[in-house]
């Protein structure tokens, strides 16, 4: 019984809407700031047919958050096969149970009508702390997952419809936030019990059958849209990689390599010749792998509707052992965005090869700042998360410049008010803003980098900060002939005798009130050409400052005259043929705020004074 | 309760005790069934576990383990609060929580219901040290912890049955954060076992002598205990007695750990007040409330004179006090993985040497030291995070004398343990154990000697990382009455071609590779009792002829002069009546 396409149609949009409104209710009912402020967390809409489990809709979603809780939804389905009723609510967050890494806590609720389990919403979102021997999970110290956190498999925390109490306590005995951990959990059940009413009020209105056949022809419009989409790429094998910079275990470069074969409709990626599993905690298990693989053609097709149809013509081959499909034990608390995000830069390089024009910066990299410490003001214990971080990694792509913060797969996710950030966390933010020359150059420019500084401020005794830094030798790609963004640096103790630049990670390195911090968040890649880029928008840029007179030579080939602020063409041309020739023969040259992120973390030597004229 | 008693006609006073000593004997012969089952050696060989059977009001009336009478009764306690109004027939309920009365999150205690007649007519409580619940290290033992999260998993009371059936989702969590699951899970089928024929023998208890009279029997149990124990008080002089007992260092850098009582007698009644102890500290050594009225309680019961039973009459008899913060009751979430070992010994030294006093001159005062510091030490192989070796659990020696009794073996506190076998563990880690062997002239001297150092000597292969933390190597075990110190303890490492040279390990080392040689371990000689010179002269020869003293301390310390394999009266009696004032006993 077929559903017309114009009921399939709003079904599909209410299922949007309704996976929209399960997350507006956690974010706004969620205590965490993560939650509240940053909204790190999402929302999707899971449906079991009695044989498998499919996505059907996600929103303000973050792609490895959604697109992995797909095997955290099967893994629920799995354990509790036989022992599910109506008035269940799960948690998961094990890797090896389908998860990702032990922050992430998946709320699923399954959804009985006519006696079967049919729709599970569900939220997921990153718990600041999870018990383990470290506050707040990440340690390079990590070998086991042991080491990162209170590991449980699928957890009934109701039980048809009743609250257990004891395995509540469980959870709060085993975190060190553990109020914020029950009033953040409730909204996520909240979120999904809200799901719930709005997807029985759609089965009401339409009917059970009808919906799931409506889901169908949704699935199934999806799958063609992508079929037709790979059709139309040439079939033929493409080859890309990803350096990940540090495992912070003693392993370097560890490179993340891809090949992609179009054969007809049907895309494979093969991971093999990936580096072996990381003895550290950056390790990827298979649901944060795919969930990358989905996310970057997610993001090359952002007019179809993305659920399980669309994933169909994609199969991957991930290597057992290796650092994208890692056996157990293995640490995994940095899978999300370190190994992840090449993961992603590898897929999108190759798809370089057969659709330029669509490719883009599509994941994020890490500049990762914890703080552990008490704040003053509430004599509380307080651990930091600092989203500010990692904002600035858009890139520039077909006809757009990098803009705003967070590349598109990451950009449900919000920067926190500095204000509102001050009055929550015992820190003082002294600098906030895009830096000049750091743009990576293309005919569509990357986003600047975003330089950032702050000190604890009102904290008791000793902040302890862990950062960790990635994307500073190996940084987000260019595409088409753009450059690399600039790469991520921190300094500490910034400006007196006793800097310390973080290149990798400084590991519960204490601060002190007035000890300022610096980091730079660099931007994502370019696209296409500098030496393409219009005159006019390169003038426009250094009207505004993200580029200087000496960097549109440099990095553009613009001469701006600055007297009178206006580009002169011939200067302009000449300098442009000079350096066509002169890259001809160095297609690698340095982009001025890569060479001078380079100079400041002493990866290059401090540089002889060479004008291009 | 008095007036049960007084309205029992003495067949019906008879029938009380044979019931109690019945319970008594179930405890025991669950815990042979948990011995013989269990998968580790820490619960088979070392028998660190305890089973247990309690009235309806959760209050304990009989134990197999005195020394884990307090943490047990804790456990079930803070079970009860989470499940009083909630417990079926067939339910099991589990936890480990060392801030609620617990000892360190390795020892799991089970409580299920006993049901009579549909009515719960009392509990069954297993309890037992697991292999491992995740943390740092595999095992749990991390000196520089400051949380107990670093060494493992805390549970707080979750049901592990319900109705008879596995609550798997609680199961399969608990084995997730065990890095040896298989283990884990074995053990936890050897307490169900147990608790099983717990059920099996009440009910046969029950058929034989009628559910009022067990019930009865379980008050009279703890009555008696308490009768006993309150006459042994009777006979301490009141007053308050202090006593006081030191850790070398605290594994993490800092300086010696004082554990301090004050033991406050009052008619029938004894108090025992920690407050005066250290502060707590940023490591392992913190001893846990639970643990800390566990060695408490050691310590009585091994002075009183009186065969007290181990049961909650125990506990209404002695009140047991800290203020919050100390090192022998830290606040969550601080780090307790050592306790049972240390500081919990010095608990019991601290309580005995306040006790002591008590005593006066009844046979309490006789007993010498009960326990003795045992230093941790453990390696793994470098590739192999899972297998940790524990060279703990070859530690012998350290009894010390008591008025009429050399020491011999393990000291009280440790004596539930078997002796382990060379064979069996060579066996069960494909290397050698190089040596083991008494230490001349490391017994505390004494009319009553103490018990040699005893040293094991293990082949290091260079492939393994240790993990140790020394202790009693600066405090040794103390003598009694004028009783000698015993030897010190030792951690002594020997590098293979290092011309033989030996160095003491370092105070702490956390996962540190070790060259290729040997490892030598001493666990220190137990404390003399008595003044050495009034040693009986042919059990001097003895000592010399076992090569327990040399005849050069025979005369030095005891001054028994021994020549050509004989006690020389006459140099003898001279010597001890030339002597000077000495104490020590070395």
């Amino acid at each position: 019984m077929a559903v017309d396409p114009i009921t399939a149609e709003i079904v599909r949009s209410s299922m949007e809407s309704i996976a929209a409104e399960v997350v507006q209710t956690m974010v706004r009912t969620a205590v965490s700031p993560m939650f509240n402020e940053a909204h790190d967390c999402s929302a999707g809409v899971f449906y079991y047919d009695g044989e498998e489990v499919s996505l059907v809709s996600r929103a303000d979603a973050v792609p490895v958050h959604i697109f992995a809780s797909l095997t955290s939804v099967e893994a629920c389905l799995e354990f509790f096969h036989g022992d599910l009723a109506e008035g269940d609510v799960l948690l998961v967050c094990d890797p090896f149970y389908g998860g990702t890494h032990l922050g992430d806590y998946t709320v699923v609720k399954p959804i009985f009508i006519d006696g079967q389990p049919i729709f599970f919403p569900s939220v997921r979102a990153h718990m600041l702390d999870v018990g383990g021997p470290v506050p707040g999970g990440n340690s390079p110290h990590s070998t086991e997952v042991w080491q990162e956190g209170f590991r449980f498999c699928p957890l009934k925390l109701h039980e048809q419809g009743i609250v257990r109490q004891e395995i509540w306590a469980w959870l709060k005995a085993n975190n060190r936030l553990a109020d914020e951990l029950e009033a953040d959990v409730a909204a996520m059940i909240g979120g999904c019990t809200v799901g719930e009413q709005r997807l029985r009020d759609l089965c009401a209105r339409y009917g059970v059958e009808v919906v799931k056949e409506a889901l169908t022809q949704v699935f199934d419009a999806s799958e063609r849209s992508l079929r037709s989409q790979i059709a139309a790429w040439p079939d033929g094998r493409y080859r890309a990689e990803s350096l990940v910079d540090s495992d912070y275990a003693g392993g370097a470069d560890l490179p993340i390599r891809v090949e992609l074969t179009i054969d007809g409709d049907e895309l494979t990626a093969d991971f093999t010749g990936t580096a072996a599993q990381s003895p550290g905690l950056v390790n990827s298990v298979p649901g944060n792998t795919l969930s990358y693989l989905y996310g970057v053609f997610a993001a090359l097709c952002p007019d179809v509707p993305i659920n399980s149809g669309f994933f169909r013509p994609l199969r991957a081959v991930l290597p057992p052992g290796s650092v994208v499909n890692p056996r157990p034990p293995a640490a995994t608390a940095g899978a999300t965005v370190v190994v992840g995000c090449d993961v992603g830069e590898a897929i999108m390089k190759a798809c370089e090869q057969f659709a330029p024009e669509l490719v883009g910066t599509a994941t994020i990299d890490l500049c990762d700042f914890w703080s552990f410490g008490v704040d003053a003001r509430s004599g509380a214990y307080s651990i930091h998360y600092d989203y500010l971080c990692s904002p600035c990694c858009t890139g520039g792509t077909a006809g757009a410049d990098g803009w705003g913060a967070w590349s598109p797969l990451f950009c449900a996710l919000d920067l926190a008010s500095i204000e509102m950030t001050e009055i929550q966390y015992p820190e003082l933010y002294r600098q906030a803003e895009y830096t000049t020359d750091s743009a990576a150059p293309g005919q569509w420019r990357g986003s600047p980098a975003y330089a950032m500084q702050r000190e604890a401020y009102q904290a008791a005794g000793t902040v302890e900060v862990t950062c960790s830094v990635q994307a500073l030798r190996h940084p987000l790609h260019g595409y088409a002939g753009g450059r690399p963004g600039a790469g991520n640096y921190a300094i500490m103790r910034h400006g007196s005798d006793d800097e310390l630049v973080v290149t990798e990670i400084a590991f519960m390195e204490p601060t002190a009130d007035g000890e300022r911090i610096l980091w730079q968040s660099g931007g994502g890649g370019g696209w296409g050409d500098p030496l393409a880029r219009e005159p006019a928008r390169v003038l426009d840029d250094v009207l505004d400052e993200l580029v200087s007179p000496e960097g549109a030579r440099h990095d553009y080939g613009v001469v701006i005259d600055p007297a009178a602020m206006a580009v002169d063409e011939e200067a302009t041309a000449a300098l442009r043929r000079e350096l066509r020739a002169a890259r001809a023969a160095e297609p690698d040259w340095i982009a001025l705020g890569r060479r001078r992120t380079l100079e400041r973390t002493g990866l290059l030597a401090a540089p002889e004074v060479a004008h291009a004229v | 309760m008095a007036a049960l008693e007084t309205g029992q006609t003495p067949a019906e006073r008879i029938e009380l005790e044979i019931v109690r000593h019945k319970l008594a004997a179930l405890t025991r012969e669950m815990g042979a069934v948990v011995a013989n089952s269990a998968q580790t050696w820490e619960i088979a060989e070392q028998r660190d576990f305890a089973l247990a059977i309690a009235d309806r009001h959760g209050e304990l009336a009989a134990i197999d383990n005195p020394l884990q009478l307090g943490s047990t009764t804790f456990a079930l306690r803070a079970a009860l609060d989470a499940f009083r109004f909630d417990m079926k027939e067939g339910d099991v309920v589990a936890l480990n929580d060392p801030h609620r009365g617990g000892t360190h999150v390795q020892d799991l205690t089970l409580v299920a219901p006993y049901v009579v007649d549909d009515a719960i007519a009392g509990y069954l409580v297993a309890r037992g040290h697991m292999p491992d619940l995740g943390g740092v290290h595999a095992g749990g033992h991390h000196p520089a912890a400051r949380e107990v999260w670093a060494e493992g998993v805390p549970i707080t009371p979750v049901k592990l049955r319900r109705h008879d059936r596995p609550v798997r989702d609680v199961i399969t969590t608990i084995a997730l954060n065990s890095r040896r699951p298989e283990a884990l899970l074995g053990n936890l089928d050897a307490l169900l076992a147990a608790l099983r024929l717990g059920r099996r023998r009440g009910d046969e208890l029950v058929g034989a002598h009628g559910i009022a009279r067990v019930r009865a029997a379980l008050d009279h149990a703890q009555g008696y205990a308490e009768r006993r124990l309150r006459a042994a008080l009777r006979g301490w002089a009141d007053g308050g007695y202090d006593g006081e007992r030191a850790l070398d260092h605290d594994g993490a850098g800092g300086g010696p750990v004082h554990v301090r009582v004050r033991a406050e007698v009052d008619g029938d009644r004894l108090r025992l007040d920690f407050s005066g102890s250290d502060a707590e500290r940023a490591s392992f050594v913190n001893s846990a409330f639970g643990n800390t009225v566990d060695h408490a309680l050691g310590a009585l019961l091994a002075l009183v004179d009186d065969d007290v039973p181990a049961n909650g009459g125990v506990l209404r008899a002695v009140e047991l006090r800290c203020a919050e913060g100390r090192v022998v009751n830290p606040r969550r979430p601080a780090a307790v993985g050592w306790g049972p070992e240390h500081c919990g010994r010095e608990v019991a030294e601290a309580c005995a040497a306040a006790l002591r006093q008590a005593c006066g001159d009844g046979g309490g005062a006789g007993v010498g030291a009960i326990a003795s510091p045992r230093p941790l030490v453990t390696f793994r192989p470098r590739a192999r995070r899972h297998e940790r070796t524990s060279l703990t659990r070859l530690q012998t020696g350290g009894c010390s004398a008591a008025d009429g009794r050399d020491g011999w073996g393990s000291p009280h506190l440790l004596s539930r343990a078997e002796l382990p076998s060379v064979e069996q563990w060579e066996a069960e880690h494909g290397r050698r154990i190089v040596a083991l062997r008494q230490l001349p002239d490391t017994a505390g001297a004494g009319r009553w000697r103490g018990a040699p150092a005893v040293e094991t000597v293990v082949e290091l292969t260079g492939e393994e990382l240790l993990t140790l933390c020394a202790c009693g190597r600066e405090i040794p075990v103390a003598g009694t009455a004028g009783g000698g110190d015993g030897g010190p303890a030792a951690v002594v490492l020997v590098e293979d071609g290092d011309g033989g040279g030996a160095r003491d390990a370092p105070a702490t080392v956390v996962e540190q590779p070790a060259a290729p040689g040997r490892i030598a371990i001493a666990v220190g000689g137990g404390g003399g009792w008595g003044d050495p010179h009034e040693r009986d002269a042919e059990l001097v020869l003895a000592d010399v002829l076992d090569g327990i003293v040399t005849a050069t301390a025979a005369e030095a310390v005891y001054g028994v002069v021994i020549a050509g394999g004989e006690v020389d009266e006459a140099a003898t009696t001279r010597a001890r009546a030339q002597r000077e004032e000495r104490n020590d006993g070395r």
